[in-house]
């Protein structure tokens, strides 16, 4: 079962991948990229990492992309919709690359397919808020008071980001 | 080829899933069940709540008793309207809003305890799942608005975007000092941490306590975009924000979704505030979903009562009360029951 | 030091060391749970289709070009209304995600802290830890608030006006614009 989901969101998301890169609507290729996360997600699930799957859809799916989608609609909306170009024939070539990849990434896995026992049974409670708690404020305390002062700094980064020159009449 | 057929033998194991899948599916009925049944009580209910508290009488005329089969008759009314998609929207977005939106409200309801036993899917992270799949209504209602292609609409998605995501942290925090309390995420945890009558409800545990669950009910109120917070649908300004141009079916998952929603954020704060299925005095025989379902409708009751009493606030007031007001209200209350716990020495 | 926390840590959580390798486990009772919640998604998406499918055979369809225009009060539209935005909107999503974090951060840490703080030297390093990881995001948010940024509707700065441009609240645009919230 697990293992039927798992290649099932990952299919999902390789799809939702390459719509996102082929849409041409830069909203469109956001909501793309929103489904992509939430298949994520779902692989975390299935890989015994709960509270990854939630993180994920909480924070990229609920917040980054709610960020991502103000620019693409408000910002950038005129813009970037309805852009139409051709590829260039010099990249052509290119295009066999993704599959190649694809092909070379499976048939790897088919060689060590006899050797990896990859359905280990996670131990009770591995993924746990519990445990990212137990890890969080011991061994990467560092880590996780300094994640404070990153974002401080992205506050004020936004801030100048955002910053409005008021002696400009604004449009 | 290994790989195939070790896929072929999880396939056949899958058949001894049946059970799981089955009660889920049937879980996911009642659910869905649960969201109609909200949408058909609760426009009755508002209605008749609205004339009450306006020296009126609401719907009197369909069903013999005070209107009761007026939801009835909407709902064969809206699933004979025409369908209308603007030629100026984005055809494939604008389908797909209303189809997000309820699907963010329907997963939230999995994890929500009605009664012992009851809950569909008992996951150990539920609170923070539920914040989780309810920010998807967020991006649904930014597709639906961009993707109406109307100014009305996209002022409403983006106001009503950045309402709802700005109250859900004052909302998320505010739970926070419950869950020091139970020491766990899991929703049927922190409805059984509450055992025994109403002074072991989490509302009464300690001052924090209190004042943690009005910021929960307030931020709810802006999390549900309902009055006074209903900025994003200003019938008077925005004409009803951005569900504008939808019409029919497509209008009527809105419309579910928002009064699924409303229950749901009354059915969240009976569970982690009001003591879950518990009954207030121990040992009344009430039954348990009784229980949580009464507390969650008259939390319902006070969220009517709010609307039809309170103006609307503006943009710039909201905003004001969010972050000037709820959130730091919310960060003292999480410091302040850290050390109510401490100082009264409530070990585990 | 932070090891021996970790491992005192442990014990108090009643989680083995081994718990911890970063195994790609598969198949916990967590999935069980996963799985109806992807039930919920088919279920919701089939809910959706049937529902809008009933509508189709029961409703009419007689699309003309005044119905389908956009609906504006009656008025015309004019133009797209995929139009540029306020950036201030953009700000509010970009302090959502910053305090989203910090919320995200606070749910495990208040998962253990009962577990946690009876214990001597580990209960108030704990409730510092978090105290102080408060305390940096509340200088942000303090900044943010001094700065004027949490206002929607900002101050205008006051100046005298160049030559040849009229003095402020004396234009109609400009500056003034600013007040009016979209």
């Amino acid at each position: 079962m697990e293992v039927i989901l798992f290649y099932f969101c990952g299919a999902l998301m390789v799809i939702a991948g390459a719509m996102m890169v082929l849409s041409r609507n830069a909203v469109v290729a956001a909501c793309w990229l929103i489904f992509a996360f939430i298949n994520a997600a779902g692989i975390y699930a299935t890989l015994s990492a709960p509270f990854l799957a939630v993180l994920q859809v909480l924070v990229y799916a609920g917040a980054i992309m709610v960020l991502f989608l103000f620019v693409v609609m408000m910002l950038q909306g005129p813009v970037l919709a309805g852009e139409r170009r051709r590829l260039r024939p010099w990249l052509w070539p290119f295009l066999l690359l993704p599959p190649l990849a694809i092909l070379l990434t499976v048939a790897g896995f088919l060689r060590r397919a006899d050797n990896t026992s990859f359905p280990v049974a996670a131990p009770a409670g591995f993924g746990s808020a519990e445990q990212v708690a137990g890890l969080l404020l011991s061994r990467y305390l560092l880590a996780f008071e300094l994640i404070s002062i990153v974002l401080i700094v992205a506050i004020i980064g936004s801030l100048a980001l955002g910053k409005v020159d008021r002696r400009q009449p604004w449009k | 080829m290994e790989l195939f057929a070790n896929l072929l033998g999880k396939i056949e194991a899958l058949s001894s899933q049946n059970v799981l899948i089955l009660s889920s599916l049937i879980m996911a009925l009642i659910m869905a069940l649960v969201m109609a049944a909200c949408a058909i009580v609760f426009t009755w209910m508002e209605r008749k709540v609205a004339a009450f508290l306006q020296s009126r009488y609401g719907p009197m005329r369909v069903g013999h008793w005070h209107g009761v089969a007026q939801p009835v008759a909407d709902m064969l009314k809206i699933l004979q309207k025409e369908d209308i998609i603007p030629a100026e929207a984005d055809r494939t977005l604008f389908t797909l809003a209303p189809v997000v939106i309820f699907i963010g409200s329907l997963l939230a309801w999995a994890a929500i305890p009605f009664a012992p036993g009851f809950i569909a899917s008992d996951l150990d992270l539920g609170l923070l799942y539920i914040f989780a799949v309810s920010s998807l209504a967020v991006i649904g209602i930014l597709m639906a608005g961009w993707a109406s292609n109307n100014k009305w609409s996209l002022y409403g998605a983006a106001r009503g975007a950045a309402q709802m995501v700005s109250y859900e942290i004052p909302l998320a925090l505010s739970t926070v000092p419950v869950v020091l309390y139970t020491a766990s995420l899991n929703m049927n945890d922190i409805v059984i941490a509450q055992q025994g009558g109403v002074a072991n409800w989490f509302l009464f545990r300690d001052p924090f306590l209190f004042v943690a669950f009005v910021v929960y009910f307030i931020c709810s109120i802006a999390e549900v975009n309902r009055g006074p917070f209903d900025m994003p649908e200003t019938e008077s300004e925005l004409v009803a924000g951005y569900h504008t141009e939808y019409t029919g079916m497509r209008w009527a998952f809105f419309f579910l979704s928002e009064y699924a929603n409303l229950f749901l954020v009354s059915c969240i704060a009976t569970a982690v505030f009001l003591g879950g299925w518990w009954a207030p005095i121990p040992g009344l025989p009430l039954a348990p979903a009784l229980n949580f379902i009464v507390k969650s409708v008259l939390l319902v009751f006070l969220h009517m009562w709010v609307r039809w009493t309170l103006p609307r606030l503006r943009v710039d007031q909201l905003m004001y009360l969010c972050w000037k007001v709820m959130i730091p209200i919310a960060l003292i209350c999480v410091i302040g029951s850290g050390i109510w716990l401490m100082v009264s020495g409530q070990a585990s | 030091m932070a090891i021996r926390a970790y491992q005192t840590l442990n014990e108090m959580l009643g989680l083995p060391m081994s718990s911890m390798l970063p195994l790609a486990a598969v198949g916990s009772g967590v999935l069980t749970h996963f799985t109806t919640v992807f039930i919920f998604v088919l279920f919701g998406i089939f809910f959706a289709a049937l529902a809008l499918g009933v509508a189709r055979l029961v409703r009419p369809n007689n699309p003309n070009p005044n119905k389908l225009t956009t609906y504006e009060c009656g008025e015309l539209p004019r133009g797209s209304s995929w139009v540029r935005f306020n950036v201030r909107f953009y700000l509010i999503a970009l302090f959502f995600i910053v305090f989203d974090v910090e919320v995200i951060f606070l749910f495990p840490w208040a998962v253990v802290f009962k577990q946690l703080f009876p214990h001597p030297q580990l209960g108030p390093l704990v409730f510092w830890e978090m105290v102080l990881f408060l305390a940096i995001l509340t200088v942000g948010l303090a900044y943010v608030w001094g700065k004027g940024d949490l206002d929607w509707v900002k101050k205008l700065i006051e100046r005298e006006p160049a030559a040849g441009e009229p003095a402020a609240g004396e234009s109609a645009t400009g500056e003034l614009e600013e007040v009016t919230s979209r």
